[in-house]
């Protein structure tokens, strides 16, 4: 098993750096960073912390082909896994439709082609071969990527909805999976049935970016609640299909945190609910909520954030854990 | 007078930290990364040098408006400042045509772009038809964005960039390093607090493993020149020649326009040569020079360009 961090581009680069020299020396395996597309730039973000530490790999957790031009995402990708000692892992996903929307001015269109696209162009390029394309993300003529034998970074796909994790069982080297632990059992479920189908079992990680909350007192719980609405607020609705409390609440939920009555929407949120939706507890506890999931095949564990209360303290109580995984 | 050397990310990672680490302890002023896509990006490598070095300002020389989100740049430059302090500088430009083709984007509207974002850059405006829509996007974009104490260069050699650079940049990256070509591009500047980079090819003589490259160099700002430019000068059509040759990768042919590729779209002399030319820029206004590639490649010309550079700095 192992033991992973994750940051979003809000956190300040020093921050950032600090947690993930903290993770360094903690042993973990390496950090996924989500790009806030209304925040700081995650190339360069992760540039910074490839830079100042030794044993991490680095790893966008996602970005998204809507946002940059497909020649800008693997000439970055090249540029990182060649500075980057412990290798860089481009995760990729369609990206959070509300921020795309106001991003784009309009819906992300064709995810499942665009998603396809992309992996197929990035895998050309890193190949270095010629590549002409014309389709939904623009045109490539004759371009060529220089690789000078600098190996191809993986791609995991950061994805939800069927088809789309159907996609990455075909041609992802793994999956960033995150969301109720109902759905992350059926979700890992529908990838390896897709690897199998394609001839590539065994081929696909499978890595858990779920919220993980150290619970040490009364404060730490009031603190995961809010994470917990914030989540189930971004959620589809169809996430919570055939579940006719939980949709009526999550309803409610959503409707508190639209009007920006947080202290309403925390109350909302049941131990049940934040169980469900995050990894909260002990460390004992939440160690056995992955080994829980470990079981079930999922392979690494992302770790924040939030963190808690105390972001050091959550990553060094993960330390031992991490070197005997 | 200011001296800078520019570096393309083509090069071993060891070679770039070596370079960089000469290029300031022998007191260059500035290190300027220029973007080709099919290499690996810029930013990465940006990040790369600030790490290695302690006090010479770093660039981007230059980042494709057109390529790249002018978002992103920003964003990024953020990042790098965040973590490395004030000697970050932002160069734009739209970029070379020829990328720009391969990469299917239309080079329309770029001056008018370029222009919004500058104006925004420098007064943290936010230029509403660029910037997402969401108020909440506007506004953190906004408070991200504290660049005031970042210089803003944007790359031009037609005088409607020169012009649109000088109102509204604090440098502009000159694509000529010839002093006639400099003196033509200077009556388009209307700004005189703008600072003003000659950047171009540069090559000691005694390098002959690189005359190749500089070859290529300089033919690549003469294809890539400004039409009005051409015009002036009478350079039409060794223009399309270069072009052409360049397209098809007949680079042996460029021998052929050594005297103008040479002498005036690069430096390529001796040491004292090299003296001479900073001399006559600075005689005509220019406050930096910036020598371009493929001068970088070789770390015993950075480090004499360097031991004389105490003299430059004092011309």
């Amino acid at each position: 098993m192992k033991i992973s961090l994750g940051l979003t581009t809000s956190l300040s680069i020093k921050k950032g750096l600090k947690y993930a020299t903290l993770a360094d020396r903690a042993g973990f395996n390496r950090v996924f960073v989500w790009e806030d597309i209304s925040s700081r730039e995650v190339f360069t973000y992760l540039s910074i912390i490839a830079l100042n530490t030794s044993k991490l790999g680095v790893a966008t957790g996602i970005t998204s082909p809507y946002v940059r031009h497909i020649a800008v995402i693997a000439s970055n990708a090249l540029a990182l896994q060649h500075i980057s000692s412990k290798g860089f892992t481009l995760g990729l996903g369609v990206g959070r439709i509300p921020e795309l929307k106001s991003f784009l001015g309009e819906e992300p269109k064709k995810p499942v082609s665009v998603m396809s696209d992309a992996v197929m162009l990035l895998r050309r390029m890193f190949r270095g071969e010629v590549v002409d394309y014309e389709g939904l993300l623009g045109r490539l003529h004759k371009w060529r990527l220089i690789t000078r034998g600098v190996e191809a970074p993986k791609i995991y796909f950061g994805v939800r909805g069927e088809r789309l994790l159907r996609l990455a069982g075909q041609v992802a080297d793994g999956v960033i999976f995150t969301g109720s632990k109902d759905y992350l059992k059926k979700a890992l479920r529908l990838v390896e049935e897709s690897a199998t189908n394609s001839r590539r079992a065994g081929e696909v990680d499978s890595v858990v970016w779920e919220c993980f909350v150290l619970l040490e007192d009364r404060k730490d719980l009031e603190l995961g609640r809010l994470v917990v609405a914030r989540i189930v607020s971004s959620l589809p609705e169809r996430e919570f299909e055939g579940d006719e409390e939980l949709l009526f609440k999550v309803s409610e939920i959503r409707e508190e945190f639209a009007r920006g009555r947080y202290e309403q929407a925390k109350r909302l949120v049941s131990e049940e609910l934040m169980r469900r939706f995050c990894l909260a507890g002990s460390l004992e506890e939440i160690l056995e909520e992955v080994a829980k999931l470990e079981k079930l095949g999922f392979e690494e564990f992302v770790v924040g954030p939030l963190f808690g209360r105390d972001p050091v303290k959550t990553i060094s109580a993960f330390e031992a854990f991490s070197k005997d995984g | 007078m200011e001296i800078g050397v520019n570096v393309n990310t083509d090069l071993p990672l060891s070679y770039i930290i070596e370079a960089a680490r000469a290029a300031e302890a022998s007191g260059y002023d500035s290190i300027w990364v220029g973007e080709a896509v099919e290499y690996p990006h810029p930013l990465p490598i940006i990040a790369l040098i600030c790490k290695e070095t302690k006090r010479i300002k770093v660039g981007a020389g230059i980042l494709s408006s057109k390529i790249n989100r002018c978002l992103h740049i920003i964003k990024a430059f953020q990042t790098l400042q965040e973590a490395y302090g004030n000697r970050l500088v932002v160069g734009l430009a739209p970029g070379d045509y020829r990328r720009l083709e391969a990469l299917g984007i239309p080079l329309v509207e770029s001056l008018t772009e370029l222009e919004t974002w500058v104006e925004y850059l420098s007064k943290t405006q936010v230029p509403t038809h660029l910037v997402p829509e969401s108020i909440t996007s506007r506004t953190t974009v906004k408070s991200l964005c504290e660049l005031t104490n970042m210089p803003i260069y944007v790359g031009a050699s037609g005088p409607r960039m020169i012009r649109m650079a000088s109102l509204n940049a604090d440098g502009i990256l000159l694509n000529y390093i010839c002093p006639k070509f400099v003196e033509w591009a200077l009556k388009f500047v209307e700004n005189e607090e703008c600072c003003i980079a000659a950047y171009g090819p540069a090559l000691l003589k005694s390098d002959d493993d690189n005359l190749g490259r500089l070859r290529i160099s300089a033919a690549t700002v003469l294809a890539g020149a400004n039409n009005g430019f051409l015009k002036e000068f009478g350079l039409e059509g060794e223009s399309e020649n270069v072009k052409r040759i360049l397209a098809e990768r007949r680079y042996i042919g460029l021998a052929d326009y050594d005297e103008l590729l040479l002498n005036r779209f690069s430096i390529c002399s001796s040491i004292e040569g090299i003296e001479e030319r900073i001399k006559q820029l600075k005689d005509l206004g220019v406050d930096q020079v910036i020598l371009a590639t493929p001068f970088w490649r070789n770390l015993s010309a950075i480090k004499t360009v360097g031991v004389v550079r105490q003299r430059f700095g004092s011309i």
